[in-house]
Order: structure tokens, then C-alpha cells, then sequence
């Protein structure tokens, strides 16, 4: 009879036991209990961001990249949106600037004299300026003659604003070596670090006059 | 002997399986005026997208759309042009519903609004009382404008180009957009506002 209360005891101990343990499971789990709230959202279509097929360098023709090239980097020297913060960084011409790694120091002043002020401008603003090159040929001196098309809306959200069109001619004296990617270890690196993919091409603009 | 063979052979599949390089391009995407050089993959740069620039994303998604609809029906674009409180429930808390009251306001800050009421209202109010032109947004990309890292938990600068299908013929638009973050006033969208949007006629 002893020994059936003493085992009668013991499992009522081994009950407690495992009761204590699912209470004390039950607290520690309220502590860190969420519940799931869902949201839905309108998805965004990105066609942009997709590429098509893929080109490698090797396999467009010079004057192509050439010209991609110089579209660009006409492009960066004009082009205003309506962002003082990106007005600002352009002007410091940080080591990233496509001014420094694919054009000489001579550019980047003459930017900063001529075209940096009036882009400080129009961006405090809030215009917005595109830029368009019309027309690549090369003069009797070997300078590349670059037309360009500027379009600025100087007022922002008015549907009926036209903007304003002016032309001009950009003179730049490009080095004459032929256009590769550069595949050294630092131009990898350089593409990691967010330098822009400009940057690793063998192109870069010695000298630059505005008409 | 055969084991001096297999020795052979090791030493060969490891000089091989050196001398294998493989492949792992940096492709670079550029837009159709060349203006635009993004590097959108390479096997040591992936790309995660967090949720706040998902969150972000769709609230100018939505937003884009709101500014440029223009509905063929005066209650909708009444309650879509409205006003409200920003304490009040159309600000606080989701309808579920697709043209919602107050939908522009509540996304944004009273600057950005009071612009959208006295330059672009005007304009839509005579095109639906001229013509009862209807304005439908038919493409919309949304990117940032410097990179995916720039956008961050507080906010980022958004570019936007939008397509909108009118009564004579599709007009484009240019936008750029800046994100606020403010918790306390804007619960309906997690904290995201608008707090700077310019919109630019391409095809004028």
C-alpha cells in the first residue's frame, strides 16, 4: 500500500512537473508573440530595369561605343534635375565624377567655370534639362564636332509649359587610342566600389571648347 | 603501376580545373538616350531589394497614378482631387477600395498639394468641363535616380516616366519624386510620403 501512494505520488509530481513546464513554455512564448498583418501593393512594372539581349564589348562596332560614349558624357556635362543635392555633388567632382576618370583635369575646370553655375542654377529652380546628341563628325584638325540638343522645362508640373529648345556645338579632342574595356584587376574594382561603368572604358576627353 | 597512372591523372585534372576560368560578366543596361548607365548585375555586386524600397516603389506607384487620372466621372475625380483631414479616418486608415477619398492628399505633404491645386487642377478642371477629356495611365517605370542603395529607410529620390492614354492621343511625362518619412502622420503608407514631386511634359 506504501509503495502504491509512493508511485501514485510520483506520478502526480511527473503531471505537476510537465504542467509547470507547459505554463512557464506558454509565458515566455507571450512575451514574444506577433500575429501577422498583411499588406498588399500595387506592383511596380520595371521594363526599363531589364535589359534585352546582351552585348559584349568585344562584339560592338568601335564607332558605336564611341558614340555611347560621347552621348554620355555630353549628357553629364549639361544635364540638370531638379535636385540641389545632385547639383552639389556634380560641382565637388568627386574621384567618381565621369569628369575626373574619363576626362582631364582641363574639362572638368572648364565645366566648372562655363556650365557648373548655370546648372547650380536651374536646379535650385527645380528645371529639368535633357540632353540630346544630334550629330557626331570630326573636323579637318582631328576634333570630334558634337551636336547637341538641350531641352529645359524651367517650370515644373505645367502640363501646358513648353520647354525651351537651344542647339550648340561641343569640340573635343579625344585620345586617339582605340576604345576597350579596361580588364586590369582595378577596373573590376572600380565597378565594385560604384564607380560608374563609364569609367572602365579606354576613353577620355583631353580638351573641350564650346560653341 | 596503375596507381602511378591515377597519380597522373589527378595532377592533370587539377592543372585543368586551375586553368578553367569562368565567366562573370558585368552587364550594363543604358537607357534609349544614353543618358542612363546602370550596372544591374554582376556575380560579387547582387543586388538585394529591401522592403522599405519595395514600400516606397509601390507608394509612388500609386500616387503617379492618382496625379494623372483624370476619371470619366465627377464624384470620382472629386473625391480623388479632395481635401481632408489629416487626422481624420480617409487619412488613418485603408478602404480597401480603388478610388479612395483624399487619396492624393493623405500620400502627401500640404506644399506638394497646394501646388497640385493651383497649377494642375485648374488645367484638369477645364479639360473635363471643355471636353470631358479622361486621362488613363498606361506605362509607368519607376527608378531611383542615382542607384538602389540610395534609397534608404527614410526616404530617396525617385525618377518616374509615365505614358497616359487621353482623348487625342497618348502624352508622356517625366517626374522625379522625393520620399519623406514620418511615422505619426502618414500610418496609412507605414510613414512614406511624397514630400517633392515635379512632373515635365516629354511631348510637348
Amino acid at each position: 500500500m506504501k509503495k502504491l501512494l509512493l508511485i501514485f505520488v510520483g506520478f502526480l509530481m511527473l503531471v505537476t512537473m510537465l504542467g509547470l513546464l507547459f505554463f512557464s513554455g506558454a509565458i515566455y512564448d507571450a512575451e514574444e508573440k506577433h500575429t501577422i498583418e498583411t499588406f498588399f501593393f500595387e506592383p511596380n512594372t520595371q521594363p526599363e530595369r531589364r535589359i534585352a539581349t546582351p552585348v559584349s564589348a568585344d562584339d560592338v562596332p568601335e564607332n558605336f561605343l564611341r558614340d555611347i560614349l560621347i552621348s554620355r558624357f555630353v549628357n553629364e556635362y549639361f544635364y540638370v534635375i531638379p535636385d540641389t543635392e545632385n547639383a552639389n555633388a556634380r560641382t565637388e567632382l568627386n574621384r567618381k565624377s565621369i569628369l575626373r576618370t574619363n576626362a582631364r583635369a582641363v574639362v572638368a575646370n572648364k565645366w566648372l567655370e562655363n556650365v557648373a553655375p548655370q546648372i547650380e542654377e536651374l536646379s535650385a529652380k527645380n528645371a529639368y534639362r535633357t540632353v540630346r546628341v544630334t550629330d557626331i563628325s570630326k573636323s579637318e584638325s582631328g576634333h570630334l564636332v558634337v551636336k547637341y540638343e538641350l531641352k529645359t522645362w524651367l517650370q515644373p508640373n505645367d502640363i501646358l509649359a513648353k520647354p525651351e529648345i537651344t542647339e550648340g556645338y561641343l569640340y573635343l579632342h579625344v585620345s586617339s587610342v582605340p576604345i576597350k574595356v579596361e580588364q586590369t584587376q582595378e577596373a573590376l574594382d572600380m565597378l565594385e566600389q560604384g564607380y560608374d561603368p563609364m569609367s572602365v572604358f579606354r576613353f577620355r576627353v583631353w580638351d573641350v571648347e564650346q560653341d | 603501376m596503375v596507381l602511378f597512372f591515377a597519380i597522373v591523372c589527378v595532377c592533370g585534372i587539377m592543372i585543368w580545373v586551375k586553368h578553367t576560368q569562368s565567366v562573370s560578366p558585368f552587364l550594363i543596361s543604358i537607357n534609349q538616350n544614353g543618358e542612363r548607365w546602370t550596372m544591374v548585375h554582376h556575380k560579387n555586386h547582387q543586388t538585394e531589394i529591401p522592403a522599405y524600397y519595395v514600400l516606397q516603389e509601390s507608394l509612388l506607384n500609386k500616387f503617379t497614378r492618382d496625379w494623372f487620372t483624370i476619371y470619366n466621372d465627377n464624384e470620382l475625380n472629386s473625391a480623388n482631387w479632395e481635401k481632408c483631414d489629416r487626422s481624420g479616418t480617409e487619412c488613418r486608415e485603408t478602404s480597401g477600395q480603388s478610388v479612395s477619398k483624399c487619396s492624393i492628399y493623405c500620400t502627401t505633404n500640404d506644399a506638394v498639394f497646394d501646388g497640385f491645386e493651383k497649377v494642375v487642377l485648374p488645367v484638369y478642371s477645364n479639360l473635363v468641363s471643355d471636353g470631358g477629356d479622361v486621362w488613363t495611365v498606361k506605362t509607368i517605370n519607376i527608378a531611383p535616380v542615382d542607384s538602389v542603395e540610395s534609397i534608404t529607410t527614410y526616404g530617396g529620390f525617385w525618377r518616374i516616366n509615365v505614358g497616359i492614354h487621353t482623348k487625342t492621343g497618348m502624352i508622356y511625362f517625366t517626374c522625379f519624386a522625393k520620399i519623406g518619412y514620418n511615422a505619426d502622420l502618414y500610418p496609412k503608407t507605414m510613414g512614406y510620403y511624397v514630400s517633392e514631386f515635379y512632373t515635365y511634359r516629354m511631348d510637348s
